[in-house]
C-alpha cells in the first residue's frame, strides 16, 4: 500500500505541476481586465468633467453669475467619490509607474480645494466691497447735497470730493472689469486722495464717516481684485486634467504593458497548451501502445504459464520419482548402516552365543558320554535282564548271571551320581540355550523393517531394548540407567532402536574398558522427553564436533565405520520431531541428548518428578 | 453723467444676479431651500438617534452627543463653551448639530472634512469623549438591543467605522426646513413684508457675501475681521482664535473660520466661535463692524434679526419619533408657524 503511494507520488506531483502551470499561464493571461480600464477611463474622464465644470463654476462666481458658492463646494466630493471608486479599481494593479501620477493628481486636487477655498474668501470680500462702493459713494452725495449751500467755497469743495469720489469710483469699477497694475496703483493714490479733501471740505463725520467707509472698500477693492485674480490664475494653472490626462496616460501605459504581458502569457498558454496536448496525445498513443503489449505479453505469458505448468507438472514427477528413488536408496543406506553396524556387533554377538553355546555343547557331550559308558551298560544289562526274564525258557542260572552282571554294572554306578549330574547338566543346556533365543529375539526386533511402524512406547522400554542388544559392546563398561516416568512418545521402535544403539555404541568406543556409560530419561517440560547419553570417555575434539552429524564422516579407519551413524541419528531425530543436542570436553566426556515430544494424542505425566540434568562429569 | 451712466452699468455687471431685486425661487437666487429627500436609511437614522444620546460613548459614561448639543437649543450648546469628560471645557462654543450634514467642512477650523470624521475624532478627543474606540465597541456590543440592530443594519455588526456612520446618518437626517425654505419655493406668504424687507437687507448690506448657499453659510471659509481686527479689539488671541491657520499652518490662515450656517440662528446663542455675542442683534453688530466694515441704521438691523428669525425650521416629524427628547422638538416647533409641513 505504501509502496503503492510511494510509486504514485511522483507521478501526481508533477500531473499537480502541471496543471499548476497551466492554472498560473491562464491567470496571467486573463491578468487584465478590460471592464477595470474601462472603467478607470471613465473615472478619470469624469474627473476631468468635474474638475472642469468646477473651473466654469469658479468662473461663474467670478462673474458674479453663480448666486452663491454652492457649487464650488459639491465637486469636491465628487472627486473624492471618484477618487475612492479609482483607487477601489487600482488597488493592487498599480504599477510603479502609476503610482506618482496619482500622487500627483491627489496633490493637485488638494491644491485647488485649497485655491478655490481662498478663492471663495476672497471673493466674498470683494463682492461685498463692490456691492457697497456705490452706495458709499450715493451715500456720500447724498449726504454732500444736504450741506454747504450756505458757504459757496465749502459748496465748491465739497462738489470736488464728489467728483473725485465719482471718478474714482469709476476708476474702482473699470479696474474691476480691467485690472491691470498701473491703473491699481494710480487709483490707490487718487483713493489716498479722498480723506484729505474730505477733511478740507469740512462737514465734519458726517462726510468724513462715508468718504472712510468708501476709500476702504475701494481699497479692499484694488487689493482684492489682485488678490483673487491671483488666485484665479492659480486655478486655472492649477492642472488637475494634466495630471488626471498623465495618470491616464501612465495607467494606459502600464495597461498596454499587462495587454502585452498578458498576450504574451496568452501565447505561453497556447504554447503551453499544445505541449500538454501533444503530451497528452503521446500518452494515449503509449496507453495504447502499451494496451497492445500487455495484451501481446499477456498472451505470450498465457502460453507460457501453460507450458510451464506442463513442464512443472513433468519435472514434479520426474521429482518425485527421484524422491522415491531417494527414499530408497535412503532406506537402503540406513539399513546398509544396520547392517554395518550389526556387522561390528557379529563379533560380539558372536561371542555371546559362542559361551552359552560352549557349555551347552560340553553338557550334552558330558551327558553323552555319561550315557555312552556306564549307563548304557546298566541299560543293556537290565535290557538283557528283562528279556531273560520275560522268557520262561529261560534257565535260572541264565538269569542269575544276567542279574549279576546288572549288579556288577549298578555298583559301578553306585559311586557315581549319573543322574542328578545329568539334569544339572541339561539344565545348564536349556539355561545356555534360553541365553541364545533371547540374543536371538533382541536382533530380529532390532533388525526388523518397520520404519512406518509407529507405534505408542515408553522411551525407557525401547532403551531396554537397545542395552540388552547393544550388551556385547559394552562389556566392560559400567551402565547406569536413571529412568525416570517419561509420557510415552510416538515413535518407531526400531529407529529409535537405531539411535541409541548408536550413540551407546558411540560411547562405549569412546570410554573403552572400565568406563562408565549413563542413560538418563526425564521430562524437561510437559510436552517434551529426554533421554541423556552421558559417557566419561576422550570427548570430542573441538573441531571435530560440528561435524560430526555430517554424512560421511568419520573418524574411524576405512572400512569401520560408514560415517553415516550419526547422520542418520540426525535425520531419525527429526523425523520423529525431536531435537539432537551435544556437549563434549575432550578428555572429559561427552554427552547427547536426545529429545521427543511426547504423543499429542496424551497430557504430558503430571506426576512425573523431572530428572535434574546430569553433567557429563558427574 | 456719461460717468455715472457707466457706474450703473458696471456695478449692474459686477452685481450681476447678486444684490438685485431676485424673486424668491429665481434659481439665481443666492439662498437656497433644503432638499426634500434626503434618501437615507430609516434604520440607520433610528439606531443613531439611540446612539446620539447614549452616554457609553464617554470613557466614564457620563458624556452623549446630546449633553453639548441641546435639541431644545437649536441642537447648539447654550453654554459659551462644552463641558466634556471630568469636566475639562472645549476651546470653542459648540455649533449646532442640525443641518450640519450640508457644511462643507465640520467644526470651527474646518479641520473635520466630514461627519464621520468629525464623530471618529470627537469619541477619541480627550476633553470631550476620553474614549477609546475599541471600549466603545465592547460597550455598544454588550447591549443586545444596540447589537440586534447593527446585525440588522450591517453585515459586520458592531464596529468603529459602523458607530460612526449610523450616528453620521442620524445627524444627516436632523434638517430643520423653515419658513424660509417654503418663501424659497414660491410662497411669498410663508414670510412677512418685514422679514421679506429683513432679506433684502441682508443681501444689500452683503451678508449674502459669506451665507449664502443651502444651509445659509457652511460652504466656505472666511476671515474673521476682514475690516477690522476683531481680537485686538476684544482683547484675545488664543490657540483657538487662530482658526484654520491651527490646520494649515499658513499666514493667510489666520482668523479663518468656516462662515456658520445661520439656519436655526436665533436659537442657537451665544455666537461666535468664542460664544460672546449674547444676543442674535450683538452677533449682526459686530458682523456689520469687523465684516462689512459699514454702519446701517438699527432698523436695518433689527429688520436683518426678522429676517433671521425667519431660518428657524422644524426638524421632520417622521424622523423626530426616533429621538427621545420630546422637549427639542417642541423648542423648534415653537418657533415655526402652524402647519409647516410642506418639506415631508
Amino acid at each position: 500500500m505504501n509502496a503503492r503511494v510511494m510509486k504514485l507520488a511522483p507521478g501526481a506531483l508533477a500531473a499537480a505541476v502541471l496543471i499548476g502551470v497551466l492554472g498560473a499561464l491562464y491567470a496571467k493571461s486573463s491578468a487584465v481586465d478590460v471592464g477595470k480600464k474601462n472603467r478607470v477611463e471613465s473615472y478619470l474622464r469624469q474627473m476631468k468633467q468635474v474638475d472642469a465644470e468646477w473651473n466654469v463654476d469658479v468662473l461663474k462666481s467670478r462673474m458674479g453669475i453663480n448666486a452663491n458658492y454652492d457649487p464650488l463646494v459639491s465637486p469636491l466630493p465628487q472627486l473624492h467619490k471618484l477618487r475612492t471608486r479609482l483607487s477601489a479599481e487600482l488597488a493592487g494593479v498599480v504599477d510603479p509607474a502609476a503610482a506618482p501620477a496619482l500622487d500627483a493628481v491627489d496633490a493637485a486636487i488638494d491644491r485647488k480645494t485649497d485655491l478655490i477655498e481662498r478663492f471663495k474668501s476672497e471673493n466674498a470680500i470683494l463682492r461685498n466691497s463692490l456691492r457697497y462702493v456705490p452706495t458709499a459713494v450715493s451715500e456720500l452725495d447724498a449726504t454732500i447735497a444736504g450741506l454747504g449751500r450756505a458757504d459757496p467755497a465749502r459748496a465748491q469743495r465739497l462738489a470736488a470730493l464728489k467728483s473725485r469720489a465719482d471718478a474714482t469710483l469709476t476708476g474702482i469699477l473699470r479696474y474691476n472689469l480691467f485690472p491691470d497694475r498701473s491703473t491699481a496703483a494710480a487709483l490707490g493714490a487718487e483713493v489716498a486722495t479722498l480723506a484729505p479733501l474730505a477733511a478740507d471740505a469740512g462737514g465734519g463725520d458726517d462726510v468724513a464717516q462715508p468718504v472712510a467707509n468708501f476709500v476702504r472698500h475701494a481699497q479692499v477693492i484694488l487689493a482684492q481684485r489682485a488678490v483673487e485674480d491671483s488666485v484665479l490664475t492659480q486655478i486655472l494653472a492649477t492642472p488637475i486634467n494634466a495630471d488626471v490626462d498623465r495618470l491616464g496616460a501612465a495607467l494606459d501605459h502600464d495597461f498596454t504593458a499587462a495587454l502585452e504581458r498578458s498576450n504574451r502569457y496568452r501565447h505561453l498558454l497556447l504554447a503551453y497548451a499544445s505541449l500538454l496536448l501533444a503530451l497528452l496525445a503521446y500518452a494515449g498513443y503509449r496507453l495504447v501502445r502499451s494496451f497492445r503489449v500487455i495484451a501481446r505479453v499477456n498472451h505470450e505469458l498465457k502460453d507460457a504459464n501453460e507450458s510451464l505448468e506442463r513442464r512443472v507438472h513433468e519435472r514434479t514427477e520426474e521429482l518425485s520419482q527421484a524422491l522415491d528413488h531417494l527414499k530408497e536408496s535412503e532406506s537402503q543406506l540406513v539399513q546398509n548402516e544396520k547392517m554395518a553396524s550389526l556387522g561390528q556387533m557379529v563379533a560380539g554377538v558372536a561371542h555371546e552365543i559362542n559361551t552359552p553355546l560352549a557349555y551347552v555343547r560340553s553338557s550334552l557331550e558330558t551327558v553323552q558320554m555319561h550315557f555312552d559308558g556306564v549307563l548304557r551298560e546298566f541299560v543293556t544289562a537290565m535290557a538283557g535282564l528283562v528279556d531273560l526274564m520275560r522268557d520262561p525258557e529261560t534257565p535260572d542260572d541264565a538269569i542269575s548271571g544276567q542279574f549279576e552282571t546288572a549288579v556288577a554294572v549298578r555298583d559301578r554306578l553306585e559311586g557315581f551320581p549319573v543322574a542328578d549330574e545329568i539334569t544339572s547338566l541339561l539344565r545348564d543346556g536349556v539355561h545356555g540355550v534360553d541365553e541364545i533365543s533371547g540374543i536371538v529375539v533382541n536382533l530380529k526386533d532390532f533388525s526388523r523393517h518397520d520404519r512406518s511402524q509407529m507405534a505408542r512406547c515408553a522411551i525407557e522400554d525401547c532403551l531396554a531394548s537397545t542395552l540388552q542388544i547393544a550388551k556385547p559392546v559394552l562389556a566392560g563398561r559400567r551402565v547406569r540407567t536413571l529412568f525416570a516416568r517419561t509420557a510415552p512418545i510416538q515413535c518407531a521402535p526400531s529407529q529409535i532402536n537405531q539411535i541409541f544403539l548408536n550413540l551407546v555404541t558411540n560411547a562405549a568406543q569412546a570410554t573403552g574398558e572400565g568406563g562408565v556409560i549413563t542413560l538418563v530419561t526425564r521430562m524437561t517440560d510437559p510436552r517434551h522427553v529426554a533421554v541423556d547419553v552421558t559417557d566419561n570417555g576422550s570427548g570430542i575434539p573441538d573441531d571435530v564436533l560440528p561435524k560430526i552429524f555430517d554424512p560421511f564422516f568419520t573418524t574411524k579407519a576405512v572400512g569401520e565405520g560408514t560415517g553415516l551413524g550419526l547422520s542418520i541419528v540426525y535425520k531419525i531425530v527429526e523425523q520423529h520431531g525431536g531435537s539432537i543436542r551435544v556437549h563434549s570436553r575432550s578428555g572429559v566426556g561427552t554427552k547427547f541428548t536426545v529429545t521427543f515430544p511426547v504423543d499429542t494424542g496424551e497430557a504430558a505425566v503430571l506426576d512425573s518428578q523431572p530428572v535434574p540434568e546430569i553433567g557429563i562429569a558427574a | 453723467m456719461k460717468s455715472r451712466l457707466f457706474v450703473a452699468l458696471a456695478a449692474g455687471i459686477a452685481l450681476a444676479a447678486g444684490a438685485g431685486s431676485a424673486l424668491a425661487g429665481n434659481a439665481a437666487e443666492p439662498l437656497r431651500p433644503l432638499p426634500e429627500h434626503l434618501g437615507l436609511n430609516p434604520g440607520k437614522v433610528e439606531l443613531g438617534s439611540l446612539l446620539f444620546v447614549d452616554k457609553r460613548l464617554s470613557a466614564d459614561d457620563t458624556i452623549a452627543c446630546s449633553s453639548c448639543h441641546d435639541f431644545s437649543h437649536g441642537g447648539a450648546d447654550p453654554r459659551p463653551r462644552s463641558v466634556g469628560i471630568h469636566g475639562a471645557t472645549s476651546a470653542v462654543n459648540a455649533p449646532t448639530v442640525f443641518n450640519s450634514g450640508l457644511n462643507f467642512r465640520e467644526l470651527w477650523s474646518g479641520s473635520a472634512p466630514s461627519l464621520e470624521a468629525f464623530v471618529t475624532g470627537v469619541v477619541q478627543n480627550p476633553k470631550v469623549f476620553g474614549s477609546k474606540w475599541s471600549d466603545v465597541v465592547v460597550k455598544i456590543s454588550r447591549d443586545p438591543d444596540l447589537s440586534v440592530r447593527f446585525a440588522r443594519l450591517y453585515g459586520n455588526g458592531v464596529t468603529r467605522d459602523n458607530i460612526v456612520d449610523a450616528i453620521a446618518t442620524y445627524t444627516r437626517s436632523l434638517v430643520t426646513p423653515s419658513r424660509f425654505d417654503r418663501y424659497l419655493r414660491g410662497d411669498t406668504r410663508a414670510i412677512t413684508a418685514g422679514e421679506a424687507q429683513g432679506y433684502e437687507r441682508f443681501k444689500s448690506y452683503g451678508c449674502i457675501a459669506c451665507h449664502q448657499g443651502v444651509n445659509v453659510g457652511g460652504n466656505m471659509y472666511q476671515k474673521f475681521g476682514v475690516m477690522g481686527d476683531y481680537f485686538r479689539d476684544h482683547g484675545h488671541d488664543t490657540p483657538a482664535d487662530q482658526g484654520r491657520y491651527a490646520v494649515t499652518g499658513r499666514d493667510s490662515d489666520r482668523h479663518v473660520f468656516k462662515v456658520p450656517s445661520l439656519r436655526n440662528v436665533a436659537l442657537t446663542a451665544p455666537y461666535f466661535h468664542d460664544g460672546s455675542a449674547p444676543t442674535l442683534e450683538a452677533a449682526v453688530d459686530v458682523m456689520f463692524r469687523y465684516q462689512l466694515g459699514r454702519a446701517a441704521p438699527p432698523a436695518d438691523k433689527a429688520l436683518i434679526v426678522e429676517f433671521l428669525k425667519t431660518l428657524t425650521g422644524e426638524r421632520q416629524p417622521v424622523l423626530a419619533k426616533a429621538v427621545p427628547e420630546a422637549p427639542a422638538q417642541n423648542a423648534v416647533a415653537s418657533a415655526s408657524h402652524s402647519g409647516a409641513r410642506s418639506m415631508q
